[in-house]
């Protein structure tokens, strides 16, 4: 909020069509598999959108539509994107405001709850939280991205980042961001990010450059607060949560 | 992610110059892979399913010779006219319709070299052919079998041959009930009435794809010819993977040899090693990037990227992609390819002009004011999953389980409905926290889902907030007083308390909440079977009051 951004909040569960279609992510991608997503059984599907943006949607994977693309060359399903699921990013509704909010500049972000059909360990959650932000305008660049993203970092005390290349199936360019984490002497993983492909914006009349990044905040807390098992920031263990500092500087 | 393990010694043999350890750990991540082990003399790297490219040391050393500018531009790769045939008998088209194939003669073919290959195979089975269903390859030993070769079809039980791995004759059905990988792929052509089979002039069976290759045509290390198959049921796929491993094996020391493909109304002569052409436009890979490159700058960063780029007109450039890239879509892919071969190492920083004001969602202000307030209060914030069970939810809270969102493929029976309602949460963490001091005072302030038949999912999140107080005193009166105390620091001053009945609390001890003629929650002391149910021996007072409601009256 400090950096000028606006919360946003939206559907936990979503259909299909906005937690995957609408980022061009194919409907044969293994990461839409029941192994990796929770599909609701009740209620089990959803409504699309309006007519045209589904059209559009379904035309840039088929062929690419009008953005110059040559898309994922299948044929889209409707059926496929009516399922229901427990969203697997916050990214959804990021897509879902900018068809809503077309006219730059947009700064917004949020720090919400986000799902993947996961075995719980000391690792990982099937529940989560993820942190958020975009900016859209006339003329933002990777470079600012690579700005923003280390403003970021050190408004957290992290001093020390480095931005690699990457991939995501809605972003190009691509990057991954690690920090050094001087209580632990090594460089972390932390953020991915990049700017919405084409693909992702025309079918939903997004004309300007949209600069994005994601990435864990249990990740942030477990670096914080020193602990390795992820499990305990959920377990609400009275007597933790009672030794735990609120302050966390 | 995908991983391939890169021995240093026949990295350098590949990229064409010795590296070091050293250098291929600092070097491979600004390719866009991730470092995952540095051993003693190898680096694993992780690399991602656009670049399946690197699913081969060649592919790998070729990026990297043009990341270290040891060699730019496009990699050049020659394919021989061939002879050997593959003719593709209509019925195909019924179960498998495409085929596309290759000849790759003089090898040299050592343990490492079949292990490459094996790897190469199951990525590209796995990033392409998604997990063999639209492609799936088949790499023989030329000289075992005689061509020409057809791609036809057989009845279940019409022919037998021996698949790979074994020793005794099946027939296709046999392969599909017997063979491990008979019964891990059988979906993809058990429900046809015919099945698809690679042949040779005599009828003996290379593959029977998308199962299994024939034990005959087995790669050894002395194995010097290839023939390879590619199936699948879209030609764009087969042809890419093909592309992919073809020019691998080039990279490994073979010769490609095409081979005309025949199917009953056209001639396909694979590989097509045509690279494919696109414009980038300079000035749209500035605007992107954050740079002021000219042509040259921007036709220099290509070439370290293995493209090739000429000027057609001012900021316009032809490029020129390899086939093994499979992965350029759009224009905005080569912009990438830029930034890739100028280096992310070298682009700095910048703070975009970009100037907005910040604002919290209106739910979080909320959220955030009640919370203050019931710490204040004294109580402990708790933060529970919206996954949830009906055991924990209904059963204890002697509730019928009715109106539920349900997960149609839960982890764990710990984790198979959403809740919607917290208090059974926050009975549970009581009951986890039993062996704690008492008082114990928790609250949550979060998400809860409702089925909502107006909305384009059929559900409704909501925002909710529940407290309990557990300890030997605890009664209606107190948590009465502490939910009248919220709703005062809220800013409200008039509400009403009136008597009802809910399975979970103390008939005589419960009552709903209303802001004028809206219900917000309930307030009461939980019934004593409930708290048997969770095993807690102290009375407990507990409400709940849904935070949307309250954000509506504030209005």
């Amino acid at each position: 909020m400090e950096m000028g951004f606006t919360e946003i909040r939206g559907s936990i569960v979503q259909t299909a069509f906005w937690n995957f279609d609408a980022l061009f992510q194919p409907q044969d991608h293994p990461a839409r598999d029941v192994v990796d997503t929770f599909y609701l059984s009740h209620p089990k599907k959803g409504k699309l959108p309006k007519k045209d943006v589904v059209e559009a949607v379904a035309a840039t994977h088929e062929n690419g539509w009008k953005t110059g693309s040559r898309g994922w060359e299948y044929p889209w399903s409707p059926e496929e994107a009516k399922r229901l699921v427990l969203r697997t990013h916050t990214t959804p509704e990021t897509i879902h405001y900018l068809f809503e909010h077309k006219e730059p500049p947009v700064k917004v972000f949020s720090v919400d709850r986000v799902y993947r059909n996961e075995k719980l360990d000391y690792k990982h959650l099937a529940e989560f939280h993820q942190i958020e932000g975009i900016i859209m305008d006339e003329k933002v660049t990777l470079r600012d991205l690579m700005g923003t993203l280390t403003e970021f970092y050190h408004k957290l005390g992290l001093e020390k980042v480095q931005f690699w290349p990457s991939y995501f199936p809605y972003t190009e360019p691509s990057m991954q961001s690690t920090v050094y984490v001087p209580e632990l002497k090594t460089w972390v993983e932390l953020c991915g990010m990049g700017i919405f492909r084409p693909e992702v914006l025309a079918p939903f009349g997004v004309k300007h450059p949209v600069l994005a990044w994601g990435g864990g905040l249990e990740r942030l807390i477990l670096l914080k607060l020193g602990i390795d098992d992820i499990r305990l920031l959920y377990k609400n263990d009275l007597g933790w949560i009672r030794r735990t500092p609120v302050c966390q500087r | 992610m995908p991983t391939i393990t890169l021995e240093r010694a026949r990295f350098s043999h590949f990229v064409g110059r010795n590296v070091t350890l050293k250098e291929m750990a600092k070097w491979l991540p600004w390719l866009g892979t991730d470092t995952e082990e540095v051993g003693s003399d190898y680096v694993k790297i992780e690399y991602n399913p656009n670049r399946v490219d690197f699913c081969s040391y060649g592919g790998v050393a070729r990026a990297f010779r043009g990341l270290m500018g040891w060699e730019t531009g496009m990699p050049k790769f020659k394919v021989k006219q061939g002879n050997i045939v593959l003719t593709v008998d209509k019925s195909v088209a019924e179960v498998r319709p495409y085929v596309v194939s290759a000849v790759v003669r003089d090898l040299k073919i050592d343990y490492e070299a079949i292990r490459e290959l094996m790897e190469m195979q199951e990525a590209l089975h796995w990033m392409v052919g998604r997990d063999r269903k639209k492609a799936s390859i088949g790499v023989h030993n030329l000289d075992a079998i005689e061509p020409p070769f057809s791609y036809v079809t057989c009845a279940p039980n019409e022919i037998k041959f021996v698949p790979l791995d074994k020793t005794e004759e099946m027939t296709p059905q046999e392969v599909l009930e017997k063979h491990e990988k008979g019964i891990a792929y059988k979906s993809e052509v058990d429900w046809a009435s015919r099945y698809p089979l690679i042949v040779d002039r005599n009828g003996d069976v290379l593959s029977f794809p998308p199962i299994i290759n024939g034990e005959l045509t087995r790669v050894v290390e002395d194995t010097r010819n290839l023939f390879i198959d590619v199936t699948g049921t879209e030609l764009n796929p087969i042809s890419r993977s093909l592309n992919v491993l073809v020019t691998a094996l080039a990279d490994m020391g073979g010769t490609i040899e095409s081979v005309p493909v025949e199917y009953s109304d056209h001639v396909l002569v694979t590989p097509d090693l045509a690279p494919q052409k696109m414009k980038l436009h300079v000035g749209y890979s500035n605007e992107r990037l954050g740079l002021n490159f000219s042509e040259a700058q921007t036709i220099e960063a290509l070439k370290k990227s293995r493209l090739d780029a000429k000027k057609v007109e001012t900021g316009v450039l032809d490029v020129t992609i390899p086939a093994y890239r499979i992965d350029i879509l759009h224009e905005i892919d080569l912009v990438e390819e830029v930034a890739i071969g100028y280096g992310y190492y070298n682009l700095t920083p910048t703070i975009p002009a970009t100037v907005t004001t910040g604002k919290q969602h209106r739910v979080s202000e909320v959220a955030a004011d009640v919370r203050q307030i019931m710490v204040g209060l004294g109580f402990v914030e708790a933060l529970n999953f919206v996954l949830a069970n009906e055991v924990d939810h209904y059963q204890k809270m002697r509730r019928k389980a009715e109106e539920l969102v349900i997960l149609a493929n839960p982890v764990s029976t710990e984790y198979s409905i959403i809740r919607n309602d917290l208090l059974p949460s926050l009975m549970k963490n009581l009951a986890d926290s039993k062996h704690h001091v008492f008082p114990q005072r928790m609250f949550e302030v979060s998400d809860v889902i409702k089925l909502d038949d107006d909305s384009e999912t059929y559900t409704e999140r909501r925002i909710h907030a529940a407290a309990v107080s557990s300890h030997p005193t605890a009664n209606f009166t107190e948590i009465k007083s502490i939910l009248e105390s919220l709703l005062m620091n809220l800013g409200f001053k008039n509400w009403t308390v009136k008597e009802t009945n809910h399975p979970s609390f103390l008939a005589g001890r419960v009552a709903t909440v209303s802001l004028g003629n809206m219900e917000v929650g309930v307030v009461g002391e939980i019934h004593p079977e409930v708290l048997n149910n969770f095993e807690l021996e102290n009375p407990t007072g507990a409400f709940e009051i849904d935070l949307e409601k309250i954000i509506k009256a504030f209005k």
